[in-house]
């Protein structure tokens, strides 16, 4: 039986056939099949990938510092690792300043007003880069009440959304980076001082960073913090980082009157091993037992 | 052909296609594309009549990995239709070329990933048409099917380990050594 259909080419013609029209019926009625398969074949390989793409992420990182070595024997040993003793300090500075820094964002997330989310936490196993969009998956799903649309963080920044399909046990999350429609955003200068609201981000030609064209009077330096605050396409990831200014170029169409930020995001995003997905809490008045 | 070695190794690969992007991807995420490579290997390799259902399984299963649509949604078809297309070329040039040999599956790698690419990238674009889908990509043609480009020249030089690896396994897959009613030229 098996056989006959294998050497039969009618049935091949008629599988691409289908095939071909399933690839030009809208997305609605053409991703009906990817909507069955899909979450089926994550839940398959899911096994092997988590243990594979956290390997990946640990040999695709940063080097991590070894162990102490033996004590320098010459001056010129000693005055190396001098040197490098100043560069560490240098880097955990920074790291301190980063640091701060995230507390700052996270007390202004809580000062903002918006939805009541839970977040869950859930691990990324596996990233696909398709040239236009980035998607990661998660090993959560709708046995963890994850839906599409749900926000998805790291920290302090906003990683992206839920889409669909979600499986029982996977989720596809489309990084911010692919978002074709503005974001409204607001940048800080610094802890002391007022940030400057109403500024429309959009996305980068190379779909990796933002882009925000604001008058040449604002001083904005590279460095300043990026907070998203648009209420109608991420309303409940508001005060979150977006991410910082990378670089201020002129704006070409008019450059004595507009400049253009550079705005890259603040963890790389293709490089997660764990997220959180922010869940609606459900009504108070459906979380409570009602009472006989 | 071994069907059940063709669904192990097709497991083991889509596990790691895309787990492994991290550590692999290089430039603007491009990374290789371990499924083409086995396609190519039972495309050379297998009986006539299993081909397009081998690569055809191979296609739906990448159409099934993210794919460049924003928003919602996994179309089943452009790269099925892509490896299917694939598949006829290979059928068409393997009798011109030594089956065994590890640098042919990397110039077949290249030339089936080629027409794979072509046809993926123009079902993508026809989505676009108004009286079809009606619903454009928004990217550059151009752009992606360089970006392919990258993608097949670094899929070509990852062929060169894996092929050992599958011609070591050559004889789990159950090949004949010339498949019944196959031409030499």
């Amino acid at each position: 039986m098996a056989s006959a259909l294998l050497t039969s080419s009618r049935v091949l013609v008629a599988v691409a056939s289908a095939l071909a029209v399933n690839s030009q019926l809208p997305t609605r009625w053409g991703s009906m099949l990817g909507h069955v398969l899909k979450p089926t074949v994550d839940f398959a390989v899911l096994p092997v990938r988590t243990p594979v793409y956290r390997l990946a992420v640990d040999l695709g990182g940063n080097d991590q510092p070894t162990g102490r070595d033996d004590p320098p024997a010459t001056p010129e040993q000693l005055r190396d690792r001098y040197d490098a003793a100043l560069v560490r300090i240098d880097q955990q500075q920074q790291r301190i300043a980063e640091l701060v820094r995230t507390l700052e964002l996270l007390q202004g997330v809580r000062e903002i007003e918006q939805p009541d989310t839970t977040p869950l936490s859930a691990k990324v196993t596996a990233t696909t880069d398709a040239g236009p969009r980035v998607v990661l998956t998660l090993n959560r799903g709708t046995r963890d009440r994850v839906a599409p649309g749900m926000t998805v963080v790291f920290k302090s920044s906003v990683v992206g959304r839920v889409i669909e399909p979600v499986g029982p046990s996977s989720a596809d999350v489309e990084l911010i980076t692919a978002h074709r429609a503005g974001l409204q955003v607001r940048v800080r200068r610094g802890p002391d001082s007022i940030p400057y609201d109403n500024i429309r981000a959009q996305r980068g030609d190379d779909g990796r960073t933002f882009t925000a064209d604001v008058a040449r009077d604002l001083r904005i330096r590279p460095g300043a913090d990026v907070l998203l605050a648009d209420a109608v396409h991420y309303p409940d990831a508001r005060g979150r980082l977006l991410g910082v200014v990378e670089n201020i170029v002129d704006y070409e169409p008019d450059p004595h009157l507009l400049q253009r930020l550079i705005i890259r995001p603040a963890v790389d995003l293709r490089a997660l091993r764990e997220v959180a997905v922010l869940r609606p809490d459900p009504p108070a008045s459906a979380a409570q037992p009602s009472d006989p | 052909m071994n069907w059940i070695t063709f669904g192990i190794t097709t497991y083991v690969c889509f596990a790691l296609q895309s787990a492994l992007g991290p550590a692999w991807s290089v430039g603007s995420g491009v990374s290789p594309n371990l499924l083409l490579i086995l396609a190519v290997f039972v495309g050379v390799s297998a009986r006539r009549a299993v081909v397009p259902w081998a690569m055809l399984t191979l296609g739906v299963l990448l159409d099934l990995l993210p794919g460049p649509l924003v928003g919602p949604g996994v179309i089943v078809g452009p790269q099925a239709l892509g490896y299917l297309a694939g598949a006829y070329a290979v059928l068409q040039l393997r009798n011109l070329v030594f089956r065994e040999s590890v640098f042919t599956l990397v110039v077949m790698v290249f030339a089936v990933g080629g027409f794979a690419a072509l046809v993926e990238t123009l079902v993508y674009a026809l989505r676009g048409l108004p009286w079809l889908a009606d619903q454009p990509l928004g990217w550059s043609t151009t752009e992606q099917l360089w970006r392919r480009l990258q993608e097949l020249l670094y899929t070509a030089v990852v062929a060169l380990p894996l092929g050992f690896l599958l011609g070591a396994s050559r004889r789990l897959w159950g090949f004949s050594s010339r498949p019944q009613g196959d031409r030499i030229f």
